[in-house]
């Protein structure tokens, strides 16, 4: 398992979803990636705050939240 | 003993006498080597630097050609460890993730690969990737392995060798005996991606040069445009490598171009990720099929249909295969 430099905004998303481990384990993964590439995470979870997927409380919704995290990051460029 | 290359040359008891071997301790310069029972008593260490180490394969000498490797058509694909680990330090190199360290193990014990062959060769036309492990042009003048091959496939109707490389070299291709089943396959990145992630490799100019100098000498010439790394300009950079290619070779000459995004087995991507906490390509969050970690449909079908494209705008009708051919 890698490391997190910035971890405020993994702990900041986790808070925001419900996650089961290996969900919890792909969002660090995409936390890692995204402080290398220089990607602003910040701004992506914002956005999906003003569309209403963040924050979540189901498993569904978690679900949908983090392939929308992980598709603004996999593929961001 | 040291050498420009290496920390120490260990030599394994039970290869100190080949031909092979003193042949490689001579072109080193070296009269005293160390002497071990066992290749694995060095070579499993991880370490920083890089010791060479001669013995003999007491594995398997051939091995059929792993799902994500191109096979080019080829029915029977082999692919040879007959030298373990690379001078080059590629960071998404799967040896990364195959083996603990730096150093190069190199079997002297080609002959028992080829009479393997041999077996094989009576039963079908047998295709080998003989550099799979390593890069055998960079290290010829050490091992004479290419010549070799090169003599091999010319008198073995049934087999056909590629041999891949980033090497700059353009010397060698006159002096080795030619055939067309002879494939020198040279890796291509963009400028950007050799600076960044092929360290100690010579740049994509100087491999074309290389790669002109093989066709010169009547060799079949492969480009092979894989791993593709996705960075943020990977439109630019690779567009502007399909046009470097067809302003540097001569494109009717190209016996074809593979193409393929990055793709790594799941144990060797987490030991890359212990070893590279830092590496944009390590890190990645890959999505796991079958067994091997590779980027997204949605960016592989992007970055691969992309430079199919740019290819054939800018090299004609070269044949271009993808790793799924």
């Amino acid at each position: 398992m890698g490391e997190i430099k910035n971890t405020e905004i993994f702990d900041i998303l986790s808070s925001e979803m419900e996650l089961s481990f290996s969900m919890k384990n792909r969002l660090r993964q995409i936390c890692i990636y995204a402080d290398i590439a220089g990607i602003d995470m910040e701004s992506i979870r914002k956005e999906l705050i003003d569309k209403g997927v963040l924050p979540c409380t189901d498993k569904n919704g978690s679900k949908k939240a983090l392939a929308e995290i992980y598709d603004n990051v996999a593929c961001a460029f | 003993m040291s050498h420009a290359l290496f920390e120490n040359i260990y030599v394994e008891k039970r290869a100190a006498s080949d031909r092979v071997t003193l042949g490689i301790l001579k072109r080193l310069g070296c009269d005293e080597p160390v002497y071990i029972d066992h290749y694995k008593d060095i070579f499993d260490r991880k370490k920083e630097g890089r010791n060479l180490i001669l013995a003999h394969n007491p594995g398997k000498r051939l091995y059929e050609g792993a799902p994500v490797c191109q096979s080019f058509g080829n029915e029977h694909f082999y692919y040879s460890p007959g030298v373990m680990n690379c001078v080059y330090d590629c960071e998404y190199c799967f040896l990364k993730g195959m083996y603990p360290g730096k150093d190069m193990c190199i079997f002297t014990d080609l002959e028992e690969t080829f009479t393997e062959l041999e077996d094989l060769e009576r039963q079908f036309p047998v295709y080998v990737c003989a550099s799979y492990n390593t890069d055998l042009t960079a290290i010829e003048d050490i091992t004479g392995f290419i010549a070799a091959w090169c003599e091999r496939v010319r008198d073995h109707e049934n087999l056909s060798a590629e041999f891949r490389t980033k090497c700059s070299r353009t010397d060698i291709y006159s002096k080795l005996p030619v055939s067309d089943r002879a494939i020198f396959a040279f890796t291509l990145s963009p400028d950007d991606i050799a600076l960044k992630y092929e360290k100690g490799a010579p740049g994509p100019a100087a491999r074309l040069k290389a790669a002109s100098a093989a066709q010169e000498a009547g060799f079949p010439v492969r480009l092979c445009i894989d791993p593709m790394i996705y960075v943020r300009n990977w439109r630019d950079i690779y567009g502007q490598l399909a046009e470097t290619i067809a302003g540097s070779l001569d494109t009717a000459l190209i016996k074809d171009i593979s193409i393929g995004s990055f793709r790594i087995s799941d144990q060797y991507l987490k030991n890359m990720r212990k070893k590279m906490p830092d590496s944009l390509i390590a890190q990645y969050p890959y999505i796991c099929e079958d067994g091997y970690y590779q980027y997204p449909e949605k960016v592989r079908i992007c970055m691969e249909g992309f430079m199919k494209e740019a290819l054939k705008k800018s090299c004609g009708n070269v044949s271009i295969f993808d790793w799924r051919s």
